[in-house]
C-alpha cells in the first residue's frame, strides 16, 4: 500500500474543502453538548414532454411538472469516550401534475393522480470511533402520497483504514412499500373508483446491499468502487398503464412479480493543480428482466476564485430495453408478461448542464449564516423524443 | 474521504431514476420508497 504523508492528506482535504465537501472534523478538544453543524434547504422545478405515455397505451403526451422541496437539519455530539454521534432529520414535500395521469379516468376533472403531493420524512443517526476508524449508522423513512406509502430502513458499517488512504462501506436498506391497485376506468369492475377505500392494495419489497470501496491513490486520484446488489418482490407493474393487443383487446401492465439487479459503479476525481478537478462516473448494470445500461458522466469544476466555482457538466446514458417491452399495440395477448413504458425500452439519452457554487465562511451575499448556495441546470433529452428540464437552488446554513 | 455529489444534484438523480430503467452504485437509490410515475 502507497504511504501518504499528513501533508499530503492534509493538502487534499484542503482541496476539498475548497470546493466545499464533506470533510471529518477531529479536532481535538470535543464538546459534548449537542452541536447545530448546519440546515440545508433544497427546492427544484421539473418539466417533461413527450408523446410515448404508457398511461394511454405508449402513444399520448407525457407532460408533467414536478415542484421539489426538502429541509434537512444537521446535529452533532461528542460523548465522553470521544466518539462522535451525528444526527439528520430531513423532511420533503414534492407536488407534480401529470397531463398522462389525467387519463387514468378521463370522465372525472379529479383522476387518481392528475395531481398529487409527496410527503417524505426520515431520520439518519451515526456514531464514529474515529480512534477505531469506525462508523455505524442508521436510516429511517417514510413516504406517502395518494396511491403510495413506503417504510424504510437501513444501516451502515463504515471502516477506515488508519492513514485514512481507503475507506470501506456496507449499507443495508429495507423498503416497505404499498400502493392502490388503480386501474384505468374502463377495466375496473364491481365497485371502484369512488372513494380511495374503494381500491385493493399490493405490496412491493425492495431490498438492498451496497458495498463501496474508497482508495485515495495520491495526492491527485481518488477511486471509488460501488456495487450494488437489489432485490424487489410483489406487485412492480403500475396498474394503471394501458396495453392494447394486437388482437384488438385491452388489459394493465402486467410484469414480473420479482426483479433482480445489479449496478457497479467506478467513480475517479481527479485534481488538475488547485483550479480544477475532473470528476468522473461510469456505471454497468444489469438486471433479470433482461436490462443492460451503461451511464457515463464527466463534470469539470472550475475553481473561478476563493468563494465562486462553476461545474459544466455531460451525462450519456444507453439501455437495451427489459424483454416484456413493445411499443403502442404491438403486444400480443398470449404473452406472459406485457409493457409499454418507454422508460423500459431501448433508448440512449444525453444530458448536460452546469452549476455554480458560491461559498463564504462570511455569509454568501453578506447573509452572515448562509454559508453556500448552489444554483444548478439541467436538460435531458431521450432518443424517443422524451426531454425534461430541471433547475435547482441548495442554500447551506451554518 | 468520498467527495459526496452535490446537495443540488438529488432531485436531478431522482429523475433519473424515475425515466431510466437503470439504477444504483451510485450513493442514491436502487428502488421502492416511491410510486415512480
Amino acid at each position: 500500500m502507497r504511504k501518504l504523508s499528513l501533508a499530503v492528506i492534509g493538502m487534499y482535504v484542503g482541496v476539498l474543502s475548497t470546493f466545499s465537501q464533506t470533510a471529518t472534523d477531529s479536532a481535538a478538544y470535543k464538546n459534548k453538548k449537542l452541536n447545530f453543524d448546519e440546515i440545508n434547504f433544497v427546492t427544484s422545478y421539473y418539466h417533461q414532454d413527450g408523446d410515448h405515455s404508457p398511461v394511454t397505451g405508449g402513444v399520448g403526451t407525457e407532460k408533467l411538472s414536478d415542484l421539489a422541496t426538502t429541509f434537512e437539519l444537521k446535529l452533532h455530539k461528542y460523548d465522553k469516550k470521544n466518539r462522535k454521534h451525528d444526527f439528520g432529520f430531513e423532511l420533503g414535500v414534492d407536488h407534480y401534475t401529470s397531463a398522462s395521469s389525467d387519463q387514468i379516468d378521463p370522465h372525472t376533472i379529479s383522476s387518481a393522480s392528475h395531481a398529487d403531493t409527496r410527503i417524505y420524512p426520515s431520520f439518519s443517526y451515526s456514531i464514529h470511533n474515529e480512534k477505531k476508524g469506525n462508523a455505524l449508522s442508521f436510516t429511517g423513512s417514510y413516504s406517502t402520497e395518494y396511491d403510495y406509502q413506503s417504510i424504510g430502513a437501513g444501516i451502515g458499517f463504515t471502516k477506515t483504514s488508519k492513514d485514512k488512504n481507503q475507506e470501506f462501506n456496507i449499507k443495508l436498506q429495507a423498503y416497505l412499500d404499498n400502493l392502490k391497485v388503480i386501474l384505468p376506468v374502463e377495466l375496473r369492475t364491481g365497485f371502484q373508483g369512488n372513494d380511495e377505500n374503494d381500491y385493493p392494495t399490493a405490496g412491493r419489497n425492495s431490498y438492498s446491499s451496497s458495498f463501496t470501496f474508497s482508495q485515495l491513490v495520491n495526492q491527485r486520484l481518488q477511486l471509488s468502487l460501488l456495487l450494488d446488489i437489489v432485490y424487489q418482490s410483489g406487485y412492480l407493474s403500475t396498474p394503471f398503464h394501458r396495453i392494447y393487443f394486437t388482437n384488438g383487446t385491452e388489459t394493465n401492465e402486467k410484469l414480473p412479480s420479482s426483479r433482480f439487479k445489479i449496478p457497479i459503479g467506478l467513480r475517479a476525481n481527479y485534481f488538475l493543480g488547485d483550479k480544477f478537478i475532473i470528476r468522473s462516473y461510469y456505471r454497468y448494470y444489469h438486471d433479470d428482466w433482461g436490462l443492460t445500461a451503461h451511464t457515463v458522466n464527466l463534470e469539470l469544476p472550475v475553481k473561478i476564485t476563493s468563494f465562486i466555482s462553476v461545474s459544466p457538466f455531460y451525462r450519456y446514458y444507453s439501455q437495451n430495453g427489459v424483454k416484456y417491452f413493445a411499443p403502442y399495440l404491438s403486444h400480443s395477448a398470449t404473452e406472459e408478461f406485457y409493457t409499454t413504458d418507454d422508460d423500459l425500452s431501448k433508448f440512449n439519452s444525453n444530458s448536460e448542464g452546469a452549476e455554480i457554487r458560491l461559498s463564504s465562511p462570511g455569509g454568501v451575499f453578506g447573509i452572515k449564516h448562509l454559508n453556500a448556495l448552489e444554483l444548478r441546470y439541467a436538460h435531458y433529452k431521450r432518443t424517443d423524443k422524451l426531454h425534461s428540464d430541471i433547475v435547482t437552488l441548495a442554500l447551506k446554513f451554518k | 474521504m468520498e467527495l459526496a455529489p452535490r446537495k443540488a444534484e438529488k432531485f436531478e438523480n431522482s429523475f433519473q431514476v424515475y425515466r431510466e430503467g437503470a439504477s444504483g452504485a451510485n450513493g442514491g437509490k436502487t428502488g421502492g420508497g416511491c410510486g415512480c410515475n
